[in-house]
């Protein structure tokens, strides 16, 4: 039984073994977050952005054809069950793969643009985020080692995971969270895609949101 | 609930009226009268209202819906007593909304008021650390045990100084006219909510409001503890007119300085916070 | 968008909160559950209160998705 004074109350719990994907009111609350902006990105369409051609008073507008959101449609609402697994998992490996699954969309996402500049972001993203494995996986490890367990149902409240491997989780998070500085960067070069860029944000940040809660309960 | 939640609306929306108002006296203008604000969101309900041709049609309206839904529900937690683990997912939400309704509209302002939005990120930072701070002083994160512990210890704001710092910040980088109120510099039009009209404005005020309201409760809830209703009002009047006092002294950072003053506080609060652990 | 629609949205959401609202006072429904819908049904009954407002001026219409 999980009643940790952290995240309130648990709503449910499914038992599989001894790793328990549960909601919580927290976990809950994360989960409909992303589902709202799943269906945003399953179905919106993208902005068309206007662009003032300066030195006279007239603009342009970037038109958008179906064909070309497709892959981008499609990475955002992967991006959106990663974030979804990582909300709901109950256990740190699973997690910290979610959390890679989301860095990988994520540069995917980025990467459809087809500019110069946001495939160069892109590239360092990715950068960032594959040497952020290392650490991410390596608390994975450590606390495995430490505890002999990886589920976060039965670490809760325990206390038992040592300071280096939260520390480490928290690390790797941030190299797969750092995505929407990266993106901010492709953004003020014009990359389009409201729905899509947003997902990028909105998946990073419940990743930290997510890596807040399991770090404070177990 | 829909009468707390429309309360709390109109108290915000009076509570960014007399913001304005002070800052006027102490910027010598005589400034709008102070239910200025209410009558603005009211004109704006009433204006004709559409979605821009550009727009991303679904997430400029779902922006809106979701920013009355966030605070809405960090409103239910006050009252409900829940987690204040999940009043700090809901701020870190917000960014989403700011994020989203600058980019929902396809204009350069909208979109530049986003991506500061996106570099200021920093300024969730202060907000965990205060969250941090106060689990590691009260052993709890549920605002009943912490009204509790209040209840015995007294005052959290003595014990806890640089937590509550670290929310007087956090209020202040998201009151209207603060020096970190990047987002929506006048340099960049309105900022993010440039292109939101009509009615959009007239409820985004609204949610506004009642994010100011519930951001100064849940600092005397957390602060200063269970002193009553009215004690409770008073003490977010005072509030606010501190955070109106430092608007008007100050001026509107650049975008670099706000972030930097903020990653600073956070490191500081940080360090506080390590040394608390280590040798305390 | 027709302006009955919204009108119904309207009074349907606004009813709801109300009723929710009465039965949390009540203990007729638990507070926390009461309080979850109404954070769904808030947002709702606001934006079409709103576009009630807004469609005083246009002619009866609510050009929603029409442009």
């Amino acid at each position: 039984m999980f009643d940790l004074n952290i995240e309130g109350a648990e709503l449910f719990a499914l038992p599989f073994g001894d790793i328990v994907p549960y909601f919580s009111v927290y976990s809950a609350t994360l989960a409909a977050f992303v589902l709202i902006f799943i269906l945003i990105a399953a179905f919106d369409r993208p902005e068309r952005q206007l662009n003032i051609i300066f030195g006279g008073d007239a603009f342009y507008e970037k038109e958008i054809k179906e064909g070309d959101t497709r892959f981008s449609r499609f990475m955002a609402i992967a991006c959106g069950f990663a974030t979804l697994g990582a909300v709901l998992t109950g256990d740190i490996f699973n997690f910290t793969l979610f959390a890679v699954l989301v860095g990988i969309t994520n540069i995917a996402i980025v990467a459809s643009a087809g500019n110069h500049h946001v495939l160069n972001a892109a590239f360092q993203y990715g950068i960032v985020a594959m040497i952020a494995t290392v650490p991410l996986f390596g608390a994975a490890a450590i606390i495995l080692a430490t505890t002999g367990t990886l589920s976060i149902w039965t670490l809760a409240g325990m206390g038992a995971v040592p300071l280096l491997a939260k520390a480490m989780l928290i690390l790797g998070v941030m190299g797969e969270g750092i995505a929407p500085l990266y993106i901010g960067k492709a953004e003020i070069i014009r990359a389009q895609g409201a729905p899509f860029v947003l997902m990028i944000h909105f998946s990073s940040l419940l990743l930290f949101l997510r890596v807040t809660e399991i770090v404070l309960v177990i | 609930m829909i009468e707390y939640i429309i309360a709390a609306m109109f108290a915000g929306l009076l509570l960014h009226g007399i913001h304005r108002k002070v800052i006027a006296r102490i910027q010598g203008r005589p400034g709008p009268p102070i239910w200025q604000e209410i009558l603005h969101t009211l004109k704006f309900l009433g204006k004709e209202s559409w979605i821009p041709k550009t727009a991303s049609q679904g997430v400029y309206v779902a922006v809106v819906g979701i920013s009355i839904a966030i605070w809405t529900a960090a409103l239910m937690l006050l009252i409900t007593q829940e987690s204040l683990l999940l009043l700090f997912a809901l701020y870190v939400l917000h960014k989403i909304v700011e994020h989203g309704i600058g980019l929902a509209s396809g204009s350069p302002y909208a979109k530049f008021g986003a991506i500061r939005s996106v570099v200021s990120a920093a300024s969730e930072l202060p907000l965990l650390s205060s969250v941090a701070l106060i689990y590691l002083i009260t052993g709890s994160l549920m605002l009943r045990d912490i009204e509790a512990y209040q209840a015995i210890n007294g005052p959290l704001l003595i014990v806890a100084f640089p937590a509550a710092v670290a929310l007087y910040l956090v209020i202040l980088s998201k009151i209207h006219y603060g020096p970190f109120s990047i987002v929506e510099a006048k340099e960049i039009v309105s900022g993010y909510w440039t292109e939101h009209f009509g009615v959009w404005r007239g409820l985004m005020n609204a949610a506004f409001g009642l994010k100011t309201f519930v951001l100064l409760y849940t600092f005397v809830v957390v602060f200063i503890g269970p002193i009553g209703l009215p004690l409770t009002l008073l003490a977010i009047l005072i509030l606010m007119i501190t955070l109106s006092f430092v608007c008007a002294a100050t001026p509107m950072l650049s975008p670099y300085d706000s972030v930097t003053v903020q990653t600073l506080t956070t490191g500081l609060i940080a360090i506080y916070i390590i040394y608390l652990g280590v040798f305390a | 968008m027709k302006r009955h629609y919204v009108q119904l949205i309207a009074i349907i959401s606004g009813i709801l909160l109300i009723v929710l609202s009465v039965a949390g006072h009540q203990d007729i429904v638990q507070v926390p559950v009461a309080a979850v819908l109404s954070i769904v049904l808030a947002p709702v009954f606001l934006i079409s209160v709103g576009l009630l407002f807004s469609a005083e001026v246009i002619d009866g219409d609510i050009p929603f998705m029409g442009y």
